[in-house]
Parts: C-alpha cells; sequence; structure tokens
C-alpha cells in the first residue's frame, strides 16, 4: 500500500526510532567518547582555561588567619562550534511504490555516517598529533596546535605561568632515548616512567599516571600478549610481566587503522591517564546530533528528514596523553 | 578545533610568530642550546651561528628582529613612533623596520645627490636679437 500524507506521523515516527536506535548503537560502539571527554555547551565559542592548581597551602598556627592561595593561570584556547549535517529524500515514487526497506536504509545509513565522522574525527586528533594542521574527515583544514601552539605529541612542550621555563614531552621515546618507537614492552616502561616523574610549572611532583594503552587493530595481538601475559612474552625466562594488571584497559580503536587521508596508520600507539585524559582531549556539542522532519510536504513532493549537529574538538594540557607512530 | 591564544604566545617567544609554532629544530634551539628566542626567528639555530651573531651585534648593533621587547619600545622612541602597551611585537617590529628602511634610503638619497652647480645666467647684451 502507497504510503500517504497521512501516514506521515507514522513514518516519521518510524525514522525516529531507527535514527535513535542507531544513534545508540553508534555511541555505544564508540571508542572516541572514552578517549575525549565529551561536554555539552551552550556557547558558540568556549574558552578554555588551564589552571595548574593553586599554590599556597601552609601549615597554620591555630587561630591565625588561613592563607589566601594563589592559583597558577596556564595557557588558554578557544574551541569555536562547527555546523554539520544532512538530508535524505523520501520520494513520491518510495511512497507510492512503498519502498519502505530504501527509507530504511537512507535513515540508518545517514546516522552511521554521522556517528563514524565524528569517532573517525576523534581519532584523527591523535593521528595527527605530529603536525600543526590537517584536513579533517569533514573536507576541512585544520590547526590542530594545542594551548602552548605546539602540536599535540612534542618533545618540548611549555606552559603558560610566565615565572616558569619548566618544558615536558608526551612523544613516547625507549630507554635507548629513540623517538617513536614501536610498539613494545621496554617502550611502555619507559613512557610510564617519564610520565610519572611529571611535574607542574612550579615544580611540584604531579604524576601522571598511564594506565590505558590504545592501539589499532593490527597491534591488538601484540598489545593483549605484552600487557596480559602473566609472564614476560616472547622471553625464554620465568619472569613475572610486571605490566599485567598496570595497565587497566586496553583500547583497540578501528580507526587509528588509517586516518582520513588515507594514510596507513596501524603502527600508531598512544598511552592515557584515564583519570585525567579528558584534560587533554576535550569535545563539546552545543546540539547532539538529531533526525528532525519536514514541517511540510514540499511542492517537489519529497519528504526531506536532516540530521544535524553543532560540534567541536580541541585540545587542552597535554600531559595526559602519550603518542608514538611506531616508527622506530 | 581550538584557537590558541598566539598574541600571548609570541609576546612569551613561546612561538615563531603568530600563527607560526616552533619546529622540532628551533625548539632544541631555545630549550636545549639556550639560544635566545629573538636570535631563533632570525634563523639561528646553532651555538656557532649565535656566538657569530652576538659579536656582529655588539660591533654593528643588534637589528631589530633580534630586538627584546624593551630594546623594541627604546628603538620605536627613538625612531618617533607612536605605540601603545597593546602593540602586539610582530608589529612594532614591522613598524620598526619599514622606518628604518624609509629613514636608511633618504639618507642614502641625500648622500648620493650631486651637489647643484651655481646657476650661470648670461648676461644679456645690447646687441641680443628680441626673441
Amino acid at each position: 500500500m502507497a504510503i500517504t500524507v497521512n501516514d506521515f506521523p507514522a513514518l516519521t515516527d518510524d525514522l525516529q526510532e531507527i535514527f535513535n536506535e542507531g544513534a545508540k548503537r553508534n555511541v555505544a560502539e564508540m571508542v572516541g567518547n572514552k578517549v575525549f571527554e565529551v561536554r555539552d555547551t551552550n556557547r558558540r565559542t568556549f574558552d578554555h582555561l588551564i589552571l595548574h592548581g593553586v599554590n599556597g597551602i601552609q601549615e597554620v598556627t591555630p587561630g591565625a588567619d588561613l592563607p589566601t592561595v594563589n592559583t597558577d593561570e596556564g595557557d588558554s584556547i578557544t574551541y569555536t562550534q562547527r555546523y554539520f549535517g544532512g538530508n535524505f529524500k523520501v520520494t513520491k515514487e518510495m511512497r507510492k511504490f512503498d519502498l519502505y526497506s530504501q527509507i530504511e536504509g537512507l535513515a540508518r545509513t545517514l546516522t552511521d555516517s554521522a556517528f563514524d565522522n565524528i569517532d573517525q574525527s576523534y581519532a584523527d586528533v591523535l593521528l595527527n598529533g605530529w603536525s600543526t594542521s590537517y584536513n579533517d574527515v569533514w573536507n576541512g583544514t585544520v590547526t590542530s596546535t594545542g594551548p602552548d601552539g605546539l602540536a599535540l605529541f612534542s618533545t618540548d612542550h611549555t606552559n603558560g605561568v610566565s615565572t616558569s621555563s619548566a618544558t615536558f614531552r608526551n612523544r613516547i621515546k625507549n630507554s635507548s632515548a629513540t623517538e617513536d618507537p614501536a610498539l613494545d614492552r621496554d617502550a611502555i616502561v619507559t613512557a610510564r616512567r617519564d610520565a610519572k616523574v611529571h611535574k607542574d610549572p612550579e615544580g611540584h611532583k604531579k604524576p601522571v599516571r598511564l594506565d590505558r594503552l590504545i592501539v589499532a587493530p593490527s597491534n591488538e595481538d601484540l598489545a593483549e600478549r605484552t600487557i596480559l601475559s602473566t609472564q614476560m612474552s616472547g622471553t625464554a625466562n620465568n619472569d613475572v610481566n610486571p605490566l599485567k594488571g598496570k595497565i587497566k584497559e586496553i583500547l583497540v580503536w578501528e580507526r587509528l587503522e588509517e586516518n582520513s587521508a588515507g594514510t596507513d596508520t596501524s603502527a600508531y600507539w598512544f598511552m592515557q591517564d584515564m583519570r585525567a585524559g579528558g584534560e587533554s582531549l576535550k569535545s563539546k556539542f552545543a546540539e547532539r546530533p538529531s533526525l528532525d522532519a519536514p514541517e511540510q510536504v514540499y511542492r517537489n513532493k519529497n519528504w526531506e528528514y536532516t540530521i544535524d549537529f553543532f560540534y567541536t574538538v580541541g585540545l587542552g594540557y597535554p600531559a595526559y596523553i602519550w603518542g608514538s607512530r611506531g616508527t622506530a | 578545533m581550538g584557537t590558541p591564544n598566539w598574541g600571548k604566545l609570541y609576546q612569551q617567544g613561546r612561538c615563531k610568530a603568530i600563527g607560526v609554532p616552533w619546529s622540532e629544530e628551533e625548539l632544541h634551539a631555545i630549550f636545549h642550546l639556550g639560544i635566545p628566542v629573538e636570535y631563533v626567528r632570525s634563523g639561528i639555530l646553532s651555538e656557532k651561528d649565535y656566538k657569530d651573531a652576538k659579536t656582529q651585534d655588539e660591533k654593528e648593533g643588534t637589528p631589530p628582529e633580534r630586538m627584546t621587547r624593551e630594546q623594541l619600545e627604546t628603538r620605536a622612541e627613538e625612531l618617533g613612533i607612536e605605540i601603545t602597551p597593546q602593540t602586539p611585537d610582530a608589529a612594532l617590529l614591522q613598524t620598526i623596520t619599514i622606518a628604518e628602511k624609509k629613514k636608511a634610503s633618504k639618507s642614502k638619497k641625500k648622500a648620493e645627490k650631486p651637489k647643484e652647480k651655481p646657476r650661470v645666467t648670461k648676461p644679456k647684451t645690447k646687441d641680443e636679437p628680441k626673441k
């Protein structure tokens, strides 16, 4: 039976359901929203100011006034919302001949495409963390510098505290000081050690605990053998594997296999402090993806359903995410 | 993606220019060789080049691109350029460079200008036919 104007509310309900189910499934399968801190905002431009904690907690004589603490103001960065969307047409032909499966397919494909691209845009931030600009999955050129004006992964990150000349790295090296080593036990141990001795701009010890390993599917097996084996993987002795239990999560992210430009990035791997990872990688939604029904039947007799959203991706204080291109 | 505060980063010597991040090599020169950012910005990346440039500057005076903010402000004052505390370093440098070029070309022209010969006017004689 043909789908008539009277069926419009029912069809819209059906498509909303398809969208909602698709969105739920995609959000559950996305890896990016575990790695990034995803929050809502109602601001077009969001100013993020990095504060390096307070300085001034002192021993107080009973009865004396408590000292006023000072916050160390670091760098700031502005995230600007970008608008994305698309529509699909339910044509007269589809309705007349009741091509419901086609209509359903269109809704499902567009929903998947929106969430796929959002997740790839998150992966691209890590995969392009060695450059200061790149072409993203939405075909736009984006500046990929963090608040300190450097690429996400650097050997000499700085902070905005004027009294401090401290620098820190978040590029993984191995014990021989080789940058961008391939995924192996030695590089993981060295990165964890380097992160643990991190100091804030005032020189106070602020250890970064790298307890999440993020790899592409090509490295999944190696990562699991290296981290999960009870004994040292690939060695003839019976030493215990000290990494077991220290890396709390291995995230295998399919989108790390290749970046949006089609470059093979399967050897890239990353480590993150799960407790504070959101300080480094942020995403702000001014509007989450939603499916909207057309308000009226158009003169061309197409019913145009739209999916649109506002969001942005940004970098914060980079100490909590470490990366290697796995080239050495 | 986000936009950092490039103006502040430039003023703190934490980027090469507004919107231009330091390269790995430049970062090495600043943080590991201890070369001042003003010198790195003018392309000096090795200790030897830095020593040579410093010696040259001591002899011939520091060129504007290697001056610190304070030196730039003093130079601007000498050249009669009006500035405000909000003037970005990059704009200050550009204004000084233009003013110095202008000044240099003026003095060059002055030096090249041939001395005017005194005009010799022929005294009119009575016999000369009227035009």
